[in-house]
C-alpha cells in the first residue's frame, strides 16, 4: 500500500532523472528544459521548490548529490558537454543572511555528451566520477573541500566501451576492498550527439538507432583503485551482458563480504561479485561473478534501476509501463515482491468490468508496441482490483496495494 | 463497508496503480527509491514514442512520491507498536538468560512464551478497543469510519489467529486433547450470545424475548451450559418434565479437565453414557410437546442439521469476524468428539467449513494451517496476506523459541524469523518517528545476538535526518550504544559543517571536535579568529572556548585559540604577570597564525601601560626584557609584512582597514614607545635583582 503525494515540478519537457539527498529530505529534478529544479521537504511533510537552476544550454540528464558533510552540493551533467557543480552556501553579505545556489564549478573537459555524474563514497573524499559517450570515465577531486571552485582531473579512465551511459560507485568501501567502479555502455548518443544541438531528448537519440555495434562487445566493466599502481585499473568485465546497458547500480553493502550489482539492459540482471584474494604482487585479483537473478517480465528494456538505502530492495522500471520492485527472501533467492503500474492510458469504466480471478497480472513476456495491449493489460489489471472494492476510489486506492517489505511466497 | 473477505483481498494482491491521466503520451514511469520503502515516480518517455507535442507535455512533469501505507502507522496503532517492541525484547531477554550453560538442561520457556503470547493478544485487544471507542464518534459514511472499522476487523482476527496458534504451538498440553482449551479460545471471540443473554435477562419477562430460544442454543452450542440452565429457568413452565428434565441433561454433562484424575478413556465412557441419556430420552418422546426443547436435545446428541441451523444464524457469528464456521466447528465437536485430538482437528475443521459452505479467507487458510500444525505455512500466510509485518514478526519469534524449545530443531524457520523480523524492523526503520524502535529490532535479527548491532543499523541511523539538535544527539546517543564510531563521528560532521555555513561557529567548533575532524576544525576556529579580528569580540564562543579542556589539542588553530581566550580570563582576573607570559609564549611558538599578530600586540599594549603606571614598585616587571625583544621583532614583521602587502596590492590594504588592524595601524607609534620603555625599565630591574640574588648567593657561600 502506498500514500501518494502529487508534486508538479513545472518542467516543461521530460525529466531526465531525480535524485534525493543523503536524508531524503530534499529532491533535485533535472529535465529537457535545461532546467534543475531544488525542492525541499517541509514539515508537512509536502515538496517545496527551493530553487531553479538553469544551465547555460542543452538538456540536463543527471544530477545528483554529494555527501552532506561536505555541504549541500549537488552535480549535473548535460548534453553541452559539461559538468557543473553547484553549492547551496549562505552568504552573509548584503542584508541578513541569504541562502542561494551558486554554480561553483563547470568540468568542460568533455568531448561529447556528459551522459553520467555520480560523487564517490564520503570516505575518498569528495570525489566526482563524469562519464561521458566517448568513453572516457574522468574523476574530478576538490582538494579543499572549503574551497569548492577548484576541482582537478585526478584520473582518466578510458573504458574502451562504445559509449558510455552510466556509472555507480560501490557505495560502502570497506578497508577490506579497494574502491570499485562499475561503468555501462550503450550505443547511439555517439552518433546522434552531433545532429541535435539544442538538447532533444536522451531517451530518443539512443533507441532509434539500430543496434549497429557488434552484439559481442561487453557493455559492462568494473574497475578498482590500486593503490600499488595508484589508478584505476580495469578489473572485471561482464562478458555476459552485450545488450545496450542502461542504468547500473551497486547495492548499498552492509558489511557484506560480496557486492551487489544491478544492471538493466534486456532485462534486469542482478550480479554477485566476489572478490577472489589479492594476487601476489597485491594488485586487485578480481572477481567471482554470479549471476543471482535474472528478470525479463519488463519487455523489451529495462531503463533505470534504484536500490533502497539498506540494499534489501531494487526497483526497476521498463518500457511496459510496470515499475517492478525485487527483494532477496531468506535464502537469497531474488523475486518480485511489488509491481507498480501506469493508469494513465485506462478508461475510467473498469469499475464496472464483473469480478475476475484477483492475482497480480503477470507482465506479458512478449511485448507489443501497440498502445492497444497496453490498455489491455493495463485494464485488466485494474479490472481485477477494482472488482474487489467496486466501493469507490478510496478502495482502489486500497486495492493497489504494494508492500516492497514482504517476500511473496508462489 | 466491505466484507473481512474484500479487505484481505485487497491486502494480498500487491499490485499498486499510478494514476497520472494527463500523462497519457507516457509509456509508463521510472522509478527512484528514497529511503527504505518510498519511491519517487516520474513520467517516462519511451523512446518509441514521437518527440511530444507541446499539449501532449502536460503532465510530463508530475511526480509522485509514494510512502508505504499501512494500518502500523496509524495513530491508533502507536501504542501497539511501542508496547510490542517491550514485549519482544523483554521475551529476547529471558530467551538468552535460558539458553544452556555448559552441562546445564535448557530451562523450560513455556510458561514465559506462553505469558508473552497473551501479552500480545491482550495488545491487540486494546488495540481493538481504542479504536472501537473512536468510532463511535465518526460518521459511519466516512472514509475514515470505514478505514477503522476495516483495521478493527483485521486485527481481531489477528488475535484469533495468535489465539489459536498459542494453543497449538506454544501452550500444547500432555495427551493433545484440546477441546477444553478451543471452548475457551472460542467464547472469548465470540462472545455475542453472552451479551444477548444480559440483555434478555434484564427484561421484565425473559421468555417473551424473540431471540429467547436462539440464545439458549448458542449458548449450548458454546458449551456454556449454567448459562443456559439460569435463562430455562425464567421460563413459565420451568417445573414442568420436560424442562426439568432438559435441564438435568444439561447440568450431567461432563467436561474434560486435565487435572481431575480422570482419564481419557474413563471421561469418553461417562461421555457416552450422558449422551446415550440424551438420545433415549429424546427417542422417548420426552421434549415431543416443546419444540424448542427438542431442537436444544437434537443438539446435544450431536445433530448436525440442527447445530448448523443454529451456528449459521446465529447473532454474533453472523457479521464477518472470521466465518461462522468457527462456532460451528466447536459445536459440533462438543457433541460428536469430544476427545479430539490435535492431529484430528484439521480434518473436523475442513469438514465444518464444508458444511458452512463459506468461501475461505486468506486467514481462514491460515487458521487451517495452524490447526494442520504447519508452522512455516502460518508463517507464510503471514507475511503473504497482511499489510505489514507486525503478526509476521512477532509470531515467527513466538513460534521460533516454542519449536526450539520442544527441540523440533527447524532450520528454515529460524532463518526466516530473522528475515521477517528484519524486514519488520526496516518497515518500521522507514517511518519518519518510528525509525526509533526499528532499530531496537534490528539488534535481535544478527545470528550473534545482542552484542553485534545489525549492518544495517549503520546504514539506517547514518541517514535519520538530522532535522535538530536534539535529534542529532538521539542518533548518537543510539549509535554509541551500539558501538558504531562511524556513525557518530559521521553525524557530527554533518552537524558541524551545517552549523559553519549557517554561521553558528561555536556550534561548529563544538561538533568538529566531537567528530575529531582536525582539518575541518582548523578552518572554523580561523572563522572564529576573522569574526575577532572584525569584532573584536568572542560573542558565543567565548563559554565553549573556556571549557574546551584538553580536547583543544585537535588542532593548532583551536589550541591557540583556547589560550588566547584563557589569557583573556588572565587578564580580566587580573593576573598581569602569567597574562603576559602566555601572550608571549603564543606569538613565540608560533602558535598563533600572523594574520593575528596585530591583535595580541594591541593586548600587550595596556599590559605595558599598566607597568608604567605603577612605577614605584619596581619589582613589578610584567614582561620582560627577553619577551620585549620578541614582541619588538614580531612588531616589525608585522609592519614589514603590511608594508609589503600595501606595495604589492591595493586591495587586500583595504581589507586591512577592518576593525582592530586598523586600531593597530593606528597605535603602531605607541606601541613603539611602551616597548622601548618597558625595555629601558626591564634591564634595569633584572640586573638590579640579578645582581642582588648574584650577591645573596655570594654571601651564602
Amino acid at each position: 500500500m502506498y500514500n501518494s503525494k502529487v508534486i508538479d515540478t513545472d518542467h516543461k519537457d521530460v525529466i531526465h532523472d531525480i535524485a534525493f539527498d543523503f536524508y531524503g529530505r530534499r529532491m533535485a529534478t533535472c529535465s529537457s528544459d535545461q532546467l534543475v529544479k531544488i525542492w525541499n521537504l517541509d514539515d508537512d511533510g509536502n515538496w517545496v521548490l527551493d530553487s531553479t537552476l538553469k544551465s547555460p544550454s542543452g538538456a540536463v540528464w543527471k544530477v545528483t548529490w554529494a555527501h552532506p558533510e561536505f555541504g549541500q552540493i549537488i552535480a549535473t551533467c548535460s548534453f553541452d558537454r559539461s559538468a557543473t557543480i553547484y553549492e547551496d552556501s549562505i552568504s552573509d553579505k548584503g542584508h541578513g543572511m541569504k541562502r542561494s545556489w551558486i554554480k561553483r564549478c563547470p568540468l568542460v573537459d568533455a568531448r561529447s555528451s556528459v551522459t553520467d555524474v555520480k560523487f564517490a563514497p564520503k570516505s575518498m573524499g569528495l570525489v566526482l566520477a563524469v562519464c561521458c559517450a566517448d568513453g572516457l570515465v574522468r574523476l574530478y577531486e576538490a582538494y579543499d573541500i572549503m574551497n569548492l571552485s577548484q576541482w582537478a582531473t585526478v584520473h582518466d579512465i578510458n573504458t574502451r566501451l562504445p559509449c558510455c551511459s552510466c556509472i555507480s560507485w560501490n557505495p560502502s568501501p570497506s578497508r577490506f576492498s579497494a574502491p570499485l567502479l562499475a561503468v555501462g555502455s550503450d550505443d547511439g548518443c555517439l552518433a546522434n550527439s552531433s545532429n541535435n544541438s539544442s538538447g532533444g531528448t536522451m531517451s530518443i537519440t539512443n533507441t532509434n538507432t539500430p543496434n549497429n555495434a557488434s552484439n559481442n562487445t561487453a557493455r559492462v566493466a568494473i574497475f578498482a583503485y590500486c593503490d600499488n599502481g595508484r589508478r584505476w585499473e580495469q578489473v572485471e568485465t561482464l562478458l555476459s551482458i552485450t545488450d545496450r546497458v542502461h542504468d547500473i547500480a551497486f547495492a548499498p553493502n552492509p558489511g557484506r563480504s560480496f557486492h551487489i550489482l544491478a544492471v538493466a539492459s534486456k532485462d534486469l540482471k542482478i550480479i554477485v561479485l566476489k572478490p577472489k584474494p589479492a594476487n601476489s604482487d597485491g594488485s586487485c585479483g578480481g572477481f567471482d561473478l554470479a549471476v543471482a537473478g535474472q528478470f525479463a517480465d519488463h519487455g523489451s528494456n529495462v531503463w533505470r534501476v534504484s536500490w533502497n538505502v539498506t540494499g534489501t530492495v531494487v526497483s526497476a522500471s521498463g518500457d511496459n509501463g510496470l515499475v517492478k520492485i525485487y527483494k532477496a527472501n531468506y535464502l537469497d533467492v531474488w523475486k518480485c515482491v511489488g509491481t507498480l503500474s501506469s493508469f494513465g492510458a485506462v478508461p475510467h469504466s473498469i469499475s464496472d468490468r464483473p469480478d475476475e480471478e484477483e492475482q497480480p497480472v503477470q507482465p506479458q513476456q512478449t511485448f507489443g508496441n501497440s498502445a492497444q495491449s497496453l490498455a489491455t493489460n493495463k485494464s485488466s489489471a485494474v479490472g481485477a482490483v477494482a472488482a474487489a472494492a467496486a466501493s469507490g476510489a478510496r478502495y482502489l486506492k486500497m486495492a493497489s496495494t504494494n508492500n516492497p517489505g514482504t517476500v511473496v511466497w508462489h | 463497508m466491505p466484507s473481512m473477505m474484500e479487505l484481505e483481498e485487497m491486502i494480498s494482491s500487491r499490485f499498486y496503480v499510478i494514476s497520472n491521466n494527463n500523462a497519457e503520451n507516457y509509456r509508463g514511469h521510472y522509478a527512484q527509491s528514497v529511503g527504505v520503502h518510498s519511491l519517487a515516480v516520474y513520467p517516462a518517455l519511451q523512446p518509441s514514442m514521437p518527440t511530444p507535442s507541446a499539449e501532449a507535455n502536460k503532465g510530463v512533469s508530475i511526480i509522485q512520491h509514494l510512502s508505504p501505507k499501512s494500518w502500523l502507522f496509524s495513530r491508533h496503532s502507536r501504542q501497539l507498536v511501542n508496547e510490542a517492541m517491550g514485549t519482544f525484547r523483554s521475551l529476547q531477554g529471558m530467551v538468552e538468560d535460558a539458553t544452556p550453560r555448559e552441562g546445564d538442561d535448557p530451562l523450560d520457556l513455556t510458561s514465559a512464551l506462553i505469558n508473552k503470547s497473551r501479552e500480545y493478544r491482550s495488545m491487540l485487544q486494546a488495540c481493538v478497543c481504542s479504536l472501537n471507542s473512536d468510532l463511535d464518534k465518526l460518521e459511519p459514511d466516512s472514509d475514515e469510519y470505514q478505514e477503522m472499522a476495516g483495521q478493527c476487523q483485521l486485527l481481531y482476527k489477528m488475535e484469533l489467529l495468535l489465539g489459536l496458534v498459542e494453543i497449538i504451538f506454544v501452550d500444547s498440553r500432555p495427551g493433545s486433547l484440546i477441546l477444553s482449551q478451543l471452548v475457551c479460545w472460542v467464547r472469548l471471540h465470540y462472545p455475542a450470545c453472552t451479551e444477548q443473554m444480559v440483555k434478555i435477562m434484564a427484561e421484565e419477562d425473559p421468555s417473551q424475548h424473540n431471540l429467547y430460544w436462539q440464545t439458549i442454543y448458542e449458548l449450548v452450542c458454546q458449551g456454556r451450559m449454567s448459562d443456559a440452565r439460569q435463562m430455562l429457568q425464567q421460563h413459565p413452565y420451568c417445573h414442568t418434565d420436560a424442562f426439568v428434565a432438559i435441564e438435568e441433561i444439561l447440568r450431567k454433562m461432563p467436561t474434560y479437565q486435565l487435572y481431575s484424575g480422570v482419564s481419557d478413556g474413563e471421561f469418553m465412557l461417562r461421555w457416552q453414557h450422558w449422551q446415550a441419556e440424551c438420545e433415549n430420552r429424546l427417542q422417548g418422546g420426552e421434549f415431543a410437546a416443546w419444540s424448542h426443547l427438542k431442537k436444544l436435545a437434537e443438539i446435544m446428541c450431536g445433530n448436525s442439521a440442527s447445530i448448523l441451523s443454529v451456528t449459521m444464524c446465529g447473532e454474533g457469528n453472523r457479521n464477518d469476524r472470521g466465518g461462522c464456521w468457527v462456532p460451528h466447528l466447536l459445536a459440533t465437536l462438543l457433541f460428536t468428539q469430544p476427545n479430539v485430538k490435535l492431529h484430528r482437528l484439521h480434518d473436523a475443521a475442513t469438514r465444518a467449513i464444508t458444511e458452512c459452505c463459506v468461501k475461505l479467507s486468506a486467514l481462514d487458510a491460515l487458521l487451517l494451517s495452524a490447526m494442520q500444525g504447519d508452522a512455516l505455512q502460518v508463517v507464510r500466510g503471514c507475511q503473504q496476506t497482511l499489510d505489514n509485518l507486525w503478526l509476521g514478526a512477532h509470531l515467527t519469534d513466538l513460534l521460533h523459541h516454542a519449536l526450539a524449545s520442544q527441540r523440533h530443531t527447524q532450520l528454515s524457520l529460524a532463518a526466516m524469523r530473522e528475515s521477517i523480523v528484519q524486514d519488520y524492523a526496516l518497515e518500521l526503520a522507514g517511518h519518519p518517528s518510528l525509525w526509533q524502535v526499528g532499530i531496537v529490532y534490528l539488534d535481535y535479527c544478527g545470528t550473534e545476538g545482542v552484542k553485534d548491532a545489525s549492518p544495517l543499523t549503520s546504514l539506517l541511523l547514518e541517514r535519520v535526518p538530522l532535522t535538530s539538535d536534539a535529534k542529532a544527539h538521539k542518533v548518537i546517543n543510539m549509535a554509541e550504544q551500539r558501538n558504531l564510531e562511524h556513525v557518530v563521528r559521521g553525524v557530527c560532521r554533518v552537524m558541524g559543517r551545517r552549523a559553519a555555513n549557517e554561521g553558528r561557529l561555536a556550534a561548529a567548533i563544538w561538533w568538529a571536535v566531537r567528530a575529531k575532524d582536525a582539518p575541518f576544525t582548523s578552518h572554523t576556529a580561523h572563522q572564529v579568529l576573522h569574526r575577532y579580528l572584525t569584532s573584536g569580540e568572542f560573542q558565543s564562543s567565548a563559554l565553549l572556548l573556556d571549557h574546551l579542556g584538553p580536547t583543544m589539542l585537535l588542532s593548532e588553530t583551536l589550541t591557540f585559540l583556547g589560550k588566547y581566550r584563557e589569557f583573556h580570563s588572565l587578564y580580566n582576573r587580573g593576573d598581569r604577570k602569567q597574562a603576559a607570559d602566555l601572550l608571549v609564549t603564543l606569538i613565540s611558538s608560533k602558535l598563533a597564525p600572523q594574520y593575528f599578530w596585530p591583535v595580541l600586540l594591541l593586548d600587550v599594549l595596556p599590559l605595558l601601560q599598566s607597568s608604567e603606571d605603577s612605577q614605584d614598585k619596581d619589582d613589578e616587571i610584567v614582561v620582560t626584557a627577553a619577551h620585549t625583544y620578541e614582541l619588538m621583532y614580531c612588531l616589525n614583521s608585522v609592519v614589514d609584512k603590511f608594508q609589503r602587502d600595501n606595495s604589492r596590492d591595493r586591495g587586500s590594504a583595504v581589507a586591512m582597514e577592518c576593525g582592530l588592524v586598523r586600531a593597530f595601524t593606528q597605535r603602531e607609534h605607541e606601541l613603539r614607545t611602551c616597548l622601548a620603555h618597558n625595555l629601558a625599565r626591564a634591564i634595569v630591574t633584572e640586573s638590579s635583582s640579578h645582581s642582588v640574588t648574584a650577591m645573596s648567593g655570594i654571601s651564602a657561600a
